[in-house]
């Protein structure tokens, strides 16, 4: 219902403030807009280890094109078609030991919409040694509360993306939970489902709001 | 076994002590005693009168206690009817109870792994993560519960941060006395303890058992596993004290308790999942030997053995797969103390010992694991005036795991006026690092990350380099750092008031900061991505407050008893973070840093915090009311919104009130009947506080007999 709602406002204020810009200005520049993602799978859980009672799952990314907006299917893996990969908690960029496109990835401290500009310098790429978005509680993205067995995305926390042809783009991580519940439960909501939201900057410069 | 060897060491320490002049002072002490100090114990907020070793070690006190301290009777517990430990500190303003892995107490905004727990001088052990369950203590056989405030690592070495708590058992006071209680309560609990005692010709022994047994409580009947299963608990204690010459006497103490939680629960885990059964067994045993000898000269020596053993074992998994996993930890201290009167207004302790350490647990690297700590410590009373006294003391600890550590400590006591008194006091305590923060080994595959105890990280980094998996390390990491001991600096500055003899008014300021403070942080990454982490010196909190008691009798029969806590508690690297804006929170979809403002500080404090006490006693019949009131205001459970710290309202528990009542009936002599209700206005938060049960009743009785 949450995420109905949410889909529902964006769909209404989206257009109008866009409707309202253009009204005042003569020459449109290439919108750039935030898109919102919901619930895209991460590998979902399949069962549970017998022996350590982790998780297990199929062991296979979920990829995304920040370009298309769209998911790009596992045989393309290889290609410089997806920008970003999912699967659990990690995240990775095409790019280094992910694959063989131009990614690269920081994490910033800010609100989504302060980063109006995307760092000149300070990206990684993923390699042997660790991903370009570190993995871990409150290295990259997120923090684990082990007493609740909970995953809640780090606010303030920006992911500033170059796509694998070396485009902009920053991401939000709104949640790790489908339908993006208020107040996640984990033992009863399902996990490895990403809600986000982004801006690509398509015209290759590293203006990533208005 | 040692313990045979102990007459044979002790004599030759004893002979080098004879030199020094002491005047027992408990004539001194009683006449510095308030003309009405006859009124009941728990008027006495830091006046401790004659019964207080804690403060000093056991030695004897020259003059007034110079720190902060309390002393909670035999007669307070009875009269609340606390049965164990936890049940007494509970109702105390000041003392906040915590649950996580058992009941503990937080004294001045410090988490109970930062007070030290005594019974009868010598440390319990078996702490998990930093709690040492006080629902192990039964009170049944102890006397007095002593209790100083501040850092006392300058006397008893670890853990000694915040305070120090000693339970002290009960002497024989007749030829012949036994004691029987047992008590009946909601929840399908009962409790039994027996006493047997004896005094003759000087040899002075007892017997002690205690049982509980507890039917468990579930709160939510949607979840499959109750909120608290059923267990049982067994204490058994004996202890003798023979009289070797006039002078010299030797005590034994021995103690075993069991709890069992075998009857099996059930865990819920996410939807999909297999229902798994988790089982639990504690045993616990201790043993001490001392030899004391009280010279002509009147210089005291004690040398003192102890030795104790806490072992868990739990199962957890589905019927077919069980997970066993089990903990071991072996304790062992020696050490020798002597007290001598220099002149008529200095008392000096010296002492010394060792301690040797083993712990046997899963996930440790390394089969078993041991460790050794040498100690030195000093204490100077003196009396440099009437008007002020003052007490030093430090003790310097040697540890073959971790950075040695020299802790002091400083009060003072000034007395302006026969009903008022002053005290500061200034110090520093430490706590040594857990077992886990020393010794852990632990890889989590399908996670990718390892960690590994303080001790070994730099054999275990040596090894994966050898092999070349290591890829990087982290820049923040520095290899050859030995871990320290967390540290703390502490100041309290207090004043007791008599300006009545039925009205007593106490008041202490304290401040805190306990630096380094041990946390997980990563060192390297190994060539296959596999994160590394370990223990370092990372973080500071800050505690500080004030503390305010209040007593009055308007009437001989009648008592109250009212304290107040104020505390402001908070990691000081999180409040740098909040006020560099650099931690942010989630309004409405939109991130923003978090307000200094918003802060709530460390999970767990109440802001405010206070308790009363009503006590009236009928003298036909018999009967002794208890009236008792804890409250407490809005407290952190712990992060909701993924940024760590305390900043929502959705991260807080309500203020709350328990109220208690307790009704005491002495039939006869040797007959009391007593009854009551804890939780009088049922306060429940299933899912907040799943440690309370609700509204309780209990009910039972008490048989006292003795031989004149």
């Amino acid at each position: 219902m949450a995420r109905l709602t949410r889909f529902l406002l964006l769909a209404l204020i989206a257009p109008a403030f866009t409707a309202c810009d253009s009204a005042e200005t003569v020459i449109v520049p290439d919108p750039i807009q935030a898109e919102v993602v919901n619930d895209l799978p991460a590998d979902p859980i399949t069962g549970f280890d017998p022996d350590t009672g982790q998780p297990i799952g199929a062991d296979v990314f979920t990829f995304f094109s920040l370009r298309t907006g769209a998911i790009v299917p596992n045989a393309d893996s290889a290609s410089t078609a997806w920008d970003l990969g999912f699967k659990g908690t990690t995240i990775v960029v095409n790019s280094g030991s992910s694959g063989p496109g131009e990614g690269a990835a920081q994490v910033v401290t800010g609100s989504f919409e302060e980063v109006a500009e995307a760092p000149a310098e300070g990206y990684a790429t993923d390699s042997e040694a660790g991903n370009a978005i570190p993995t871990g509680s409150g290295n990259g993205w997120y923090n684990y509360n082990g007493q609740l067995n909970l995953i809640t995305p780090i606010p303030g926390r920006v992911l500033v993306i170059k796509t694998a042809d070396g485009r902009y783009a920053k991401v939000r991580i709104l949640s790790y939970y489908e339908g993006a519940p208020d107040t996640p439960d984990p033992t009863q909501d399902t996990a490895r489902y990403y809600t986000f939201e982004y801006v690509f900057q398509p015209d290759g410069s590293r203006t990533l709001a208005d | 076994m040692a313990l045979i060897n102990i007459p044979a060491r002790a004599s030759a320490v004893i002979i080098l002590t004879r030199a020094l002049l002491l005047v027992l002072l408990t004539a001194r002490a009683g006449a510095a005693q308030q003309p009405d100090s006859t009124a009941s114990d728990s008027l006495r907020f830091y006046e401790m009168a004659d019964v207080m070793v804690t403060a000093t070690r056991g030695s004897d006190r020259l003059g007034d206690l110079a720190i902060p301290a309390e002393v909670f009777s035999r007669e307070d517990a009875e009269a609340r009817g606390a049965a164990r430990l936890s049940d007494l500190l509970a109702e105390v303003g000041g003392y906040t109870t915590v649950h996580a892995f058992g009941t503990g107490v937080q004294l001045q905004g410090l988490g109970p792994a930062y007070t030290l727990i005594l019974l009868d001088g010598e440390p319990v052990i078996g702490r998990t993560s930093g709690t040492l369950d006080l629902g192990r203590l039964a009170l049944h056989d102890v006397e007095r519960v002593e209790v100083i405030r501040g850092p006392f690592s300058s006397l008893y070495g670890s853990d000694a941060l915040a305070g120090v708590i000693n339970l002290i058992s009960r002497a024989p006071t007749s030829p012949w006395q036994a004691t029987a209680s047992m008590r009946l309560e909601s929840h399908a609990t009962a409790r039994t303890s027996v006493d047997l005692a004896m005094k003759q010709g000087g040899v002075r022994a007892g017997l002690g058992f205690n049982g509980l047994r507890s039917g468990g409580y579930d709160l939510d009947s949607t979840t499959p596993e109750p909120t608290t299963p059923r267990y049982t608990d067994y204490t058994a204690s004996g202890h003798v004290a023979v009289p070797v010459t006039d002078r010299l006497t030797w005590r034994v103490r021995g103690r075993l308790a069991q709890q069992d939680q075998r009857e099996g629960v059930n865990v819920s885990l996410p939807p999909g999942s297999m229902p798994l059964t988790a089982l639990g067994l504690r045993t616990d045993w201790s043993v001490s030997s001392a030899l004391e000898q009280r010279f002509a000269s009147g210089t005291k020596a004690a040398l003192r053995l102890y030795t104790s053993r806490f072992q868990t074992e739990t199962e957890f998994g589905s019927a077919d797969d069980l997970l066993q996993s089990r903990f071991d930890q072996a304790y062992t201290k020696g050490e020798g103390q002597v007290d001598a009167l220099v002149g008529t207004h200095h008392l000096i302790t010296v002492g010394g010992g060792a301690i040797l350490e083993a712990v046997e647990a899963d996930r440790l690297r390394g089969a078993r694991r041991t460790s050794s700590n040498l100690f030195a410590f000093v204490q100077e009373q003196w009396l440099a005036s009437g008007l002020l006294e003052l007490t030093a003391s430090a003790r310097f600890d040697a540890h073959s795991d971790y950075a040695s550590r020299l802790s002091p400590m400083l009060a003072a006591l000034v007395k302006p006026h026969e009903r008022l008194r002053l005290r500061a006091s200034l110090g520093s305590g430490f706590k040594a690092p857990t077992f886990q923060q020393r010794y852990l080994d632990f890889t989590n595959a399908s996670a990718g990350y390892s960690v590994f105890g303080a001790s070994d990280l730099a054999t275990a980094l040596d090894e994966l380099e050898v092999q070349g998996l290591v890829s990087r390390y982290e820049d923040a990491f520095e290899p050859g750092g030995a871990l320290r001991p967390e540290r703390s600096l502490s100041v309290n500055v207090g004043a007791e008031a008599h300006p009545l003899g039925a009205l007593q008014l106490s008041a202490n300021v304290f401040h805190n900061t306990v630096f380094d403070l041990i946390e997980i942080a990563p060192v390297a990454v190994l060539t296959n991505g596999r994160q590394i982490y370990s223990y370092f010196n990372l973080d500071r909190v800050r505690t500080r407050g004030l503390e305010l008691g209040a007593a009055v009798a308007p009437l001989d029969a009648l008592t109250l008893t009212a304290r107040y806590q104020y505390l402001d508690a908070v990691d000081l690297a999180a409040l740098e973070a909040v006020q560099a804006a650099t931690i942010y929170r989630r309004d409405a979809g939109r991130d923003r840093p978090v307000r200094p403002d918003e802060y709530g500080g460390l999970f767990q404090r109440s802001h405010h915090s206070g308790s009363l006490e009503l006590r009236g006693t009928l003298p036909s019949p018999d009967l002794t009311v208890s009236l008792r009131g804890v409250f407490r205001s809005r407290y952190g459970d712990y992060d909701r919104n993924g940024n760590l710290v305390l900043d929502d309202a959705s991260e807080y528990v309500a203020g709350h009130a328990l109220w208690h009542v307790t009704f005491t009936h002495a039939v006869t002599d040797w007959l009391t009947l007593q009854g009551g209700v804890t939780n009088l206005f049922d306060y429940t938060d299933p899912v907040r506080v799943p440690s309370q049960p609700g509204r309780l009743w209990f009910g039972g009785l008490r048989l006292a007999m003795s031989t004149h």
